[in-house]
């Protein structure tokens, strides 16, 4: 999640299914950290960056409540956004829902490395909401 | 033979036509400076250019550009009515019926008052009126009874305004004074319409009066009955195959005509007839917000302020100087003012609203602005009423829409907010940037992959209780069953294999929607080198598509049949089981679907089945 319009609509996709299935939403914001980012800038930075993402998941959480789903969140640290997501679904995740930064232009459905990685690697089905 | 418009005639309807709607919209600009409706500077327009001050200060001129004949009069006055027309349809429109239905009981009871009270003034103050000032003395009880409508009117769109500048329009208090309009309006016009119909068959009577409750309840019941259904499946049907706003506003104009002709042959006015339609599209979710608001611009940027102009073109305010007639309007004012205002207090009261709440909605639904003017034409065209008269409610209208914005802005300040209204314009706030409950249509190919059952689900979910048109598409490969020099049992053997597949890929998917209130659309087409799904599955324009597409409600239970070929049939309550490949048999298939069909005749893939 990184709060833009296209996530929010798909973190409304995902609340809505949750609502209806009683299952639990886990909200998950990526900081770039770890090894190669600490090369490039400092803990505090990296500490900032993640109160930004807790209350970026916050507002997201704060939508699910509303739709009646039940929301957890999390801010992890990580190199690589899509590693991390992939290792998470693997801990028992039933089904990915992301928003794609941006919508193909080609005619193949390309909407990014990231999203290219979990969609070939994700042990569950993947919903990926584009922008318009 | 009819002669044509002569040159002169049809040249001054035209100079009229162009300096009313310019004098009307430079007044309109210049009283919205001033913070007042713009309907008091178009009403203006009228009386500048009309007997009121052209007429006094260079008559020739006047009598040059608006001669005093009724043919040459009649012409701007056709004009005019269109702008009522359109005027009523965007007050229709902006009906919310579900706002009504929630707001009901508080609403129903303000409205009550706000109704009754100024109602019976008014109907006493017709009976106590001088006899000349009433058109048909013989008929003193359509007289009392217009009188007493023209009081219970009020002006939703003077309201409106001064709540959204104050943003309060989606505050309870601008909610409630909002839904008591509409009710007011509703049953204004319908009081209109039974005192149209009273004076059209010749006086109160209580035979002209159960003709004309009758006739108004018939038309009700049509409207909301078969109307409610008709309308919503013409607006999709247009915009399916054809697609646009231009479409949908001239849909919308066709209705409103065709059902205010049946109103105005009931003797019930055409407004009655153009206000229901309004009401019926303004429910459906396809008619949405950008052609509302394109339709919005044509008529209030054109045929409104004809229409406000035309109407003060008839006043006379050198009548007004006369002693007699000046106490009469001071009287009606007194009443209209004094009626409306107790009534809505005292309504607003009795449904526990506080003080300042009330005294809101006294001041807000005192305005009679626009709406008052078409009653008031419509009373000199019944002949009910007078050009005095006229002139004094046309004056009545603009003196309290006059009134109304500073008086609304004051007590409207003092109205606090309370937790539980603010939790809900949050909510509202919420489902207005809301993704999934703005979705009208969505499109889901069938291939019968796992996934593809998954997306299924997904839509199942997202559109459950929505009014959202599901389309499920399924796309056979290029060249699949088309070989050279097959046998026709072979080709028809191929062509039924398609068929099945598609049909069964799309029975799959769709057995796993659950539509309560959406709608169900099918396609099945060929693959072409340059198709994409969007173009392919909405086309603006009418394409020779290979798709053989039906609707079903959502109620239609799907339990499915087979032809006599042998493929499944989707059965529908609306309609007989056919088999959806072919489409409808071939004796009752419309124009439409035949156009449908490709340009090139193709295999004859239906061989055997039940449509031949």
């Amino acid at each position: 999640m990184t709060g833009g319009e296209v996530d929010r609509a798909a973190a409304e996709v995902a609340f809505m299914l949750a609502s209806q299935s009683e299952a639990v939403v886990d909200v998950v914001h990526v900081v770039r950290g770890g090894e190669l980012q600490s090369r490039i800038s400092d803990e505090e930075t990296t500490r900032s960056a993640m109160q930004v993402g807790e209350e970026l998941v916050d507002s997201i959480a704060e939508l699910g409540h509303h739709l009646g789903a039940t929301v957890h969140t999390q801010v992890i640290v990580a190199d690589h956004e899509e590693e991390a997501l992939v290792e998470r679904a693997r801990a028992g995740v039933d089904l990915i829902v992301m928003a794609a930064s941006r919508a193909p232009v080609t005619q193949r459905a390309f909407f990014g490395h990231h999203i290219d990685h979990v969609l070939r690697h994700a042990p569950c089905p993947v919903v990926v909401v584009s922008p318009p | 033979m009819i002669e044509p418009l002569a040159g002169h005639a049809l040249l001054l309807v035209i100079l009229q036509f162009a300096l009313l709607l310019l004098t009307a919209r430079a007044l309109g600009e210049v009283a919205v400076r001033f913070g007042w409706p713009s309907v008091v500077g178009e009403l203006t327009a009228g009386l500048v250019l009309g007997p009121s001050l052209l007429g006094a200060v260079a008559p020739g001129v006047f009598e040059w550009l608006f001669p005093q004949e009724p043919e040459q009069f009649h012409l701007l006055e056709v004009i005019s009515w269109l702008g009522v027309i359109m005027l009523l349809i965007l007050t229709g429109l902006e009906t919310d019926v579900r706002l009504i239905a929630r707001k009901g009981k508080g609403a129903a009871l303000i409205s009550a008052g706000g109704i009754a009270i100024p109602f019976v003034t008014g109907f006493a103050l017709g009976f106590a009126l001088p006899g000349d000032f009433i058109a048909r003395p013989d008929q003193p009880v359509v007289f009392a009874l217009f009188i007493g409508t023209a009081m219970s009117i009020s002006a939703i769109p003077v309201i409106a305004k001064v709540m959204m500048e104050m943003k309060v329009i989606r505050r309870d208090i601008g909610q409630v004074t909002l839904a008591a309009g509409m009710i007011d309006d509703t049953v204004g016009w319908i009081l209109l319409s039974v005192v149209a119909g009273m004076a059209a068959g010749g006086g109160a009577s209580a035979g002209t009066a159960v003709k004309s409750i009758l006739s108004v309840a018939a038309v009700l019941v049509f409207a909301f009955t078969v109307g409610r259904r008709l309308v919503p499946a013409t607006i999709r049907f247009v915009d399916n195959r054809v697609g646009g706003d231009a479409v949908k506003i001239t849909t919308l104009m066709v209705m409103a005509l065709a059902f205010g002709s049946l109103t105005q042959a009931l003797h019930l006015e055409v407004v009655l007839g153009a206000f229901i339609v309004g009401i019926l599209v303004g429910e459906v979710k396809r008619f949405d917000h950008h052609a509302r608001h394109s339709f919005e611009q044509l008529t209030l940027a054109v045929f409104a302020p004809v229409f406000f102009a035309t109407a003060g073109l008839r006043v006379d305010l050198g009548a007004l100087w006369d002693p007699k007639v000046f106490a009469v309007a001071l009287v009606v004012l007194a009443v209209a003012i004094v009626g409306k205002f107790a009534g809505a207090y005292a309504g607003a009261r009795l449904s526990r609203l506080g003080r300042w709440e009330a005294l809101s909605l006294g001041a807000g639904m005192n305005a009679r602005g626009a709406l008052e003017i078409i009653v008031a034409t419509i009373g000199l065209s019944l002949g009910v009423l007078t050009e005095e008269m006229y002139s004094i409610i046309v004056v009545m209208a603009i003196v309290t829409s006059l009134m109304a914005p500073p008086l609304l802005r004051w007590t409207l300040g003092k109205v606090e907010m309370g937790d539980e209204e603010r939790e809900r314009l949050e909510a509202e706030e919420r489902q207005r940037n809301s993704f999934v409950g703005n979705l009208k249509r969505v499109l889901l190919p069938a291939a019968g992959r796992p996934s593809t059952r998954l997306a299924a689900r997904l839509v199942d979910v997202l559109v459950a209780g929505q009014d959202v048109e599901v389309t499920t598409m399924y796309v056979r490969r290029a060249g699949e069953g088309e070989g050279e020099g097959e046998g026709e049992s072979e080709a028809d053997s191929d062509g039924q294999r398609d068929g099945d597949e598609a049909e069964d890929a799309l029975t799959q998917i769709e057995g796993h929607l659950d539509l309560l209130k959406s709608h169900l659309r099918r396609i099945v087409r060929e693959r072409a080198e340059d198709d994409r799904f969007g173009a392919v599955a909405w086309p603006r324009r009418r394409r020779a598509t290979t798709s053989s597409w039906w609707a079903r409600p959502a109620s239609a239970d799907g339990a499915t049949a087979r032809c006599s070929a042998g493929r499944s049939m989707t059965w529908c309550r609306r309609r007989p089981a056919r088999c959806s490949w072919c489409g409808p048999p071939a004796r009752t298939r419309s124009p439409a679907m035949a156009t449908s069909r490709p340009s090139e005749p193709r295999r004859d893939r239906s061989g055997g089945c039940c449509c031949r």
